[in-house]
C-alpha cells in the first residue's frame, strides 16, 4: 500500500471544565483531563485507525507527555522514527478551558518542542517524505518548516495536502506548491473576500481559493457537510445526520483530514475519498476526545 | 530546635504555569511561549513561605494516587515542611492552571481533586497541635473541614489566621473561629458585598465579625482594623511589579511568621507589606 507522511505538533491537551476566568481571577473548576493533541498527532493517528502506513514528523520532549505521545503511536500504528526528542525542549501544552454549560472556550497553546522542529529536522526525514504518495501538514507547525517541507514534497513528485489550521498568512509561492487545500468554513474566509458559512457562500469563495493557486479546495462546513471544487468539477457532500448523536465536534476536521489523506494513499477517486472522510469524521464526533475518538477502520467499510 | 510550629490545613495543587503574550478570552485561542509546572496551591505556598523563614510547619492535605502526585511530594521533600499529615487518596492530585503575561496578569483555574477529600480525622489527634502556636487556614478546601479544624485548635487555645482566598461565603460559625482574617480587595468586595472600592468601609464591616482584619491593596498599600477600632491605612512600596502570582500567600507567610515572633501586629504588617514589595519586582 502507498505511505502517508505528516509533519505537525503534538501537544498534551489539557482541559480543565468550569466558568471562564476573566484578567485577575481564579475560578474553581469541576473537572480536568490530560489526553493527547496537537493537528498534526491527531491526523495521523486519524490516519493510522483508518488503516494508513503512516510516518508523523514531529518533536516531543524527553518527559511524561513525550511518552504519552509514543505510547499513542503504538496503540494506532503511527510510526515514530522521526518522532524527535528533544533535551532542551517540554512536550507542548494546550491549556483548554471549558465552560460545558454554555460550550464556550479559552485556549492558549505553548508548541514546546514541535515548536522547535528545524529545516535541519525536515532535512534529516526527507527520505520518509519522497517515500510517501501523501504528504499532509497543518500550520501549527513553525511556517518556514512547513513550507520547506512542502517544496520536498513538491519536488519529488508527493501529492500535498495542507489543512490550513490555524487559519495564517501564507507567501504567494506557496499555494501552487498544494494539491489538496482543506480549510473549515472559518479557516476558509480568512483567505477570500467574504464569509464562508454554508453550502451556498463555500461554492462562491471557492473560485478565490483556486485562483490562489491550489489545485483543488475541500471545505469542511461543520454539520452541513463538505464542499469540493477544482478547476473542472465541484461536488457537496452533505453530512452524515446524526442529531443527537453528536457530542464532541472536537477532532472532527483532524479525523476528516487523517482519514481522507488515507483515501487518498488507497488510490480512491477525490469524491470517493471525500466520501469516506465524511463519514469518518462525522463517527468521531458521537465520542469524547480529539485522538481518542477516532473510529477504527471496520466501523466505517460496514457503513459504505 | 525550634518549638514554635504551625499548623497549615489547606490545599497542594500542581500548577501549570503557561506564560502567554495574549491571556485568553472567551472564544480565543492564543499561542502561548512557555510553561512549566510549580509546586502550588495556598495551603502548600503558605507552608513554604513559612517554613523558609524558619518555623515549624505541619502542613494537612490530601494528594492523589497519579503522576502529579510523585511530582508535589518530591518538590515538599525539598523543605522542612512535615508531610505526615499528608494523605494519598485514591482520586486525581489537585491541579490549576495560570495562563500569565509579561506584565504580571494572569487568569486562573483550580481543580480541587484530592483537596476536597482531607481526612477530618487527623484534625483529632493531639500529636498534631503539640507546641502550636497558630492554625493557619485558606479557602481552597471545604468550609466544613475548617470548622472542625479551627475548632480543634480553639479547644487547645491555639489562635487561627484565616486568608480566605478564594473568595467564596463564609459561614457565621467559620467567622467566630477565626482571629485574624486577611484578604484581599477583590475578595473584601466579593465577602461585604460593598460595590464602592471604600475598602475602609469593608475592614470596619469585617471587624465586626473578626477580631483582627487585614486588606491587602496591592499597589495601594494595606487597611487593617481591630474589633472597635477604626480601620487604619498602611501606604504601599512603590516598585515595578514582575509578577504578582503567589504574593498574598507570601504576604500571609511573612505576616504570620513575624507575629509569632513579636506578638506586634501593626509591625508585622508592615514587615510583610515591604518584603512583598521586594518579592513582586524579582
Amino acid at each position: 500500500m502507498k505511505k502517508l507522511s505528516v509533519l505537525g505538533i503534538f501537544v498534551a491537551d489539557l482541559a480543565f471544565f468550569g466558568k471562564i476566568p476573566k484578567v485577575g481571577e481564579t475560578i474553581l473548576g469541576d473537572n480536568f483531563v490530560v489526553g493527547p493533541g496537537g493537528k498534526g498527532s491527531n491526523q495521523s493517528v486519524a490516519a493510522g485507525k483508518a488503516g494508513a502506513k503512516v510516518n508523523l514528523i514531529t518533536k516531543v520532549g524527553d518527559d511524561d507527555y513525550g511518552k504519552m505521545a509514543f505510547r499513542i503511536y503504538q496503540e494506532t500504528n503511527v510510526g515514530t522514527e522521526f518522532v524527535y526528542i528533544s533535551k532542551e525542549q517540554s512536550t507542548g501544552v494546550a491549556a483548554i478551558l471549558l465552560n460545558k454549560e454554555t460550550g464556550e472556550n479559552a485556549i492558549s497553546v505553548v508548541p514546546g518542542a514541535a515548536g522547535a522542529l528545524t529545516i535541519e529536522d525536515i532535512n534529516n526525514a526527507k527520505d520518509v517524505i519522497k517515500n510517501s504518495s501523501i504528504f499532509l501538514t497543518q500550520l501549527e507547525a513553525p511556517i518556514d518548516v512547513v513550507v520547506h517541507a512542502l517544496k520536498i514534497a513538491k519536488e519529488n513528485n508527493v501529492t500535498t495536502i495542507l489543512n490550513p489550521a490555524p487559519s495564517a498568512s501564507l507567501s504567494k509561492e506557496v499555494f501552487p506548491l498544494i494539491d489538496y487545500f482543506t480549510p473549515n468554513e472559518s479557516e476558509a474566509s480568512f483567505y477570500v473576500s467574504g464569509e464562508i458559512k454554508n453550502h451556498e457562500d463555500a461554492s462562491k469563495y471557492a473560485g478565490e481559493i483556486l485562483d490562489l493557486g491550489v489545485k483543488n479546495v475541500v471545505i469542511t462546513l461543520g454539520d452541513s457537510g463538505v464542499y469540493f471544487q477544482n478547476n473542472t468539477r465541484n461536488h457537496f457532500e452533505p453530512a452524515l445526520k446524526l442529531g443527537e448523536k453528536v457530542i464532541d465536534t472536537s477532532g472532527a476536521g483532524d479525523a476528516f483530514n487523517g482519514s481522507f489523506a488515507t483515501a487518498l494513499c488507497e488510490n480512491k477517486g477525490i469524491i470517493e475519498a471525500i466520501k469516506f472522510a465524511n463519514i469518518y469524521a462525522g463517527i468521531s464526533t458521537t465520542r469524547i476526545g480529539t485522538a481518542n475518538s477516532m473510529p477504527q477502520r471496520d466501523e466505517i467499510d460496514k457503513l459504505l | 530546635m525550634n518549638l514554635i510550629s504551625i499548623v497549615v490545613v489547606g490545599s497542594i495543587h500542581y500548577d501549570f504555569f503557561i506564560d502567554s503574550e495574549f491571556i485568553p478570552k472567551i472564544g480565543e485561542t492564543v499561542l502561548g511561549s512557555s510553561w512549566y509546572p510549580k509546586l502550588g496551591g495556598k495551603g502548600a505556598n503558605q507552608s513554604v513561605s513559612l517554613s523558609k523563614l524558619g518555623i515549624k510547619v505541619k502542613l494537612v492535605s490530601a494528594v492523589g494516587k497519579d503522576s502529579f502526585s510523585s511530582y508535589l511530594i518530591n518538590q515538599l521533600k525539598k523543605t522542612d515542611i512535615d508531610l505526615n499529615y499528608i494523605k494519598h487518596i485514591n482520586t486525581n492530585s489537585g491541579i490549576s492552571v495560570a495562563i500569565s503575561n509579561s506584565k504580571g496578569d494572569y487568569s486562573a483555574m483550580v481543580v480541587s481533586g484530592a483537596n476536597l477529600k482531607i481526612s477530618k480525622n487527623i484534625l483529632l489527634k493531639n500529636e498534631l497541635w503539640k507546641d502550636t502556636k497558630f492554625l493557619m487556614l485558606q479557602n481552597e478546601v471545604e468550609e466544613a473541614l475548617n470548622i472542625e479544624a479551627a475548632e480543634q485548635a480553639k479547644k487547645r487555645k491555639i489562635k487561627v489566621f484565616m486568608n480566605a482566598a478564594p473568595a467564596k461565603n463564609i459561614s457565621q460559625e467559620m467567622y467566630s473561629l477565626v482571629d485574624i482574617l486577611l484578604v484581599n480587595e477583590i475578595e473584601a468586595s466579593q465577602i461585604t458585598n460593598i460595590g464602592t472600592k471604600d475598602f475602609e468601609k469593608m475592614a470596619l464591616l469585617l471587624s465586626k465579625k473578626v477580631n483582627n482584619v487585614i486588606i491587602t491593596l496591592g499597589s495601594k498599600g494595606v487597611v487593617i482594623c481591630k474589633k472597635n477600632n477604626k480601620p487604619k491605612k498602611i501606604s504601599s512600596y512603590k516598585v515595578n511589579v514582575k509578577s504578582a502570582h503567589g504574593a498574598g500567600d507570601f504576604f500571609a507567610g511573612i505576616f504570620l511568621a513575624n507575629y509569632i515572633k513579636n506578638s506586634n501586629f501593626e509591625e508585622s504588617i508592615i514587615t510583610a507589606n515591604k518584603k512583598t514589595a521586594e518579592f513582586i519586582s524579582k
